[in-house]
């Protein structure tokens, strides 16, 4: 899509209006243009968005936002329910767009309306423009797949935007970076992944996962760079996703550092939630108990946001035990030992690194089979 | 110099080891965003300061960057149970 002429010209005129149209009106030329790109490109989608916006606007006080939470959440779970293939968790669905039966952006979209409901409920975000909130929720460059942002710091942002030729120079960098990255990279990981359905020895299957968790990379940390990189043409700043995640010396880190947007926003509305509502009951005494149900009610929610089918449930859950036991295994290393000089070596930290992306790897093949065949390809990876 | 800042800062030391590695760590060292102190570590400073200062924390009200210092989570005690200043 980011390279599709008509996606082009449509950047390029708002990127002239935003130029041209004073600081006032930049929100409603981003919300005339957000619904241009639905027009676009999923008009039978225009209208749920358009609802949505209005829904979240209109759910002022606590039952309401509750009410508001609850349909999104409702439309998500049925526009991402399995059917058919999906049921089996289909080859090809992933993290980087919302697969042909979910309303153009709706993983992201309903993950921003519900940041933006909860903020304004607790009093964080004050400001009661139907405008800025139009133009958050349909700014196209976001809208396919992600960063998932921030209402306040867009809306800084998209006030402080002044279109300078420095953020021209950056933002056209970071889309040519994308462009490297889908095109050459991702394109020719993808290539060695594909034979991971037929692999039938473990160092075949090691081999196109391993192409596959660098692919998946580069593919999703590509769209990020359009995403970004066309946000910064227009002088607006959005959330980075990745940081090097591949270079994480354990599962915590890598989940600092990959898909940045969303584990940040699980973090603030899933797992601080569910963690300080369980410190609130006689649980308290037991910390080790609310970090197990905290991480894995999180990384399940994690797994369902990617679709309700069991092999993103499975991916979920075993992000879940690996963080789980992540804390314990920091809780439990003796203080000498994480304070060592052969702890802190490089050495530790490579094997860290290897390990992390072995670990992540193992996890990806829940990520991109259906059950049955994920079960086979990871008893070949495991020598079983 | 409070007695407030030092029951947080034993709390921190004895449960964070901020110092592991050859560490710098003082009341304005970050917690958070190096990584002292993880996403449920602010959940259990949360949970210790209910406890030890008698207060509620509406963590509606504050945010993670509130808690990044032992000098913020300090002021922050303060603020809510009223004591003038903190610092």
């Amino acid at each position: 899509m980011f390279i599709e002429p008509r996606f082009v010209v449509l950047v390029a005129l708002c990127w002239i209006t935003l130029s041209i149209a004073p600081a006032r009106f930049r929100s409603h030329t981003l919300a005339v243009f957000g619904v241009a790109f639905y027009a676009l490109f999923a008009p039978q989608a225009l209208w749920l968005v358009a609802g949505l916006t209005l829904v979240a606007f209109a759910c002022v006080g606590r039952r309401a936002k509750w009410a508001g939470i609850a349909l999104v959440v409702g439309l998500l779970a049925y526009y991402k329910r399995p059917v058919g293939l999906m049921a089996a968790g289909g080859a090809g669905i992933g993290p980087l767009a919302d697969s042909p039966l979910v309303p153009l952006g709706l993983s992201y979209l309903a993950l921003e309306l519900i940041h933006y409901m909860v903020e304004r409920s607790r009093g964080r975000i004050k400001d009661r423009s139907l405008p800025n909130l139009a133009a958050f929720v349909v700014f196209f460059p976001c809208r396919v797949a992600g960063p998932i942002k921030r209402y306040g710091d867009f809306t800084a942002s998209v006030a402080q935007a002044n279109g300078s030729s420095r953020d021209v120079y950056i933002g056209c960098y970071r889309i040519l970076a994308g462009l490297f990255k889908k095109v050459v990279l991702a394109d020719l990981l993808n290539g060695v992944a594909a034979t991971a359905d037929a692999a039938t020895t473990p160092e075949v299957a090691w081999k196109a996962m391993a192409a596959y968790s660098l692919a998946l990379y580069m593919d999703f940390s590509a769209y990020s760079d359009f995403a970004i990189g066309v946000s910064r043409v227009m002088g607006i700043r959005v959330p980075e996703n990745f940081n090097w995640p591949y270079l994480s010396t354990n599962i915590q880190d890598f989940w600092n550092r990959w898909h940045m947007s969303l584990s940040t926003w699980v973090r603030d509305y899933v797992f601080s939630t569910v963690g300080r509502q369980l410190f609130k009951t006689p649980l308290r005494h037991r910390p080790g108990v609310i970090a197990t149900a905290s991480y894995f009610a999180t990384f399940l929610v994690v797994g369902a946001w990617h679709g309700l089918a069991i092999n993103f449930l499975v991916w979920g859950a075993y992000h879940g035990v690996l963080v789980t036991l992540f804390h314990f295994y920091k809780a439990w290393l003796p203080d000498s030992v994480a304070a060592s000089r052969i702890y802190q070596s490089r050495v530790v930290s490579a094997g860290g690194v290897v390990l992390t992306f072995a670990l992540v790897t193992i996890g990806l093949v829940f990520f991109r089979m259906d059950v049955p065949h994920a079960v086979r390809t990871l008893r070949l990876m495991l020598f079983m | 110099m409070s007695a407030t800042d030092d029951r947080i800062r034993t709390f921190i030391e004895t449960k964070f080891k901020p110092r592991a590695g050859g560490r710098q760590f003082d009341d304005d060292t970050p917690l958070f965003t190096s990584g002292i102190v993880d996403s449920f570590g602010v959940l259990e400073l949360i949970a210790f300061l209910e406890d030890a200062f008698a207060i509620d924390i509406d963590v509606n009200r504050f945010e993670v960057r509130d808690f990044d210092t032992v000098r913020k989570v300090a002021s922050l005690v303060a603020t809510i149970s009223g004591a003038p200043g903190g610092h």
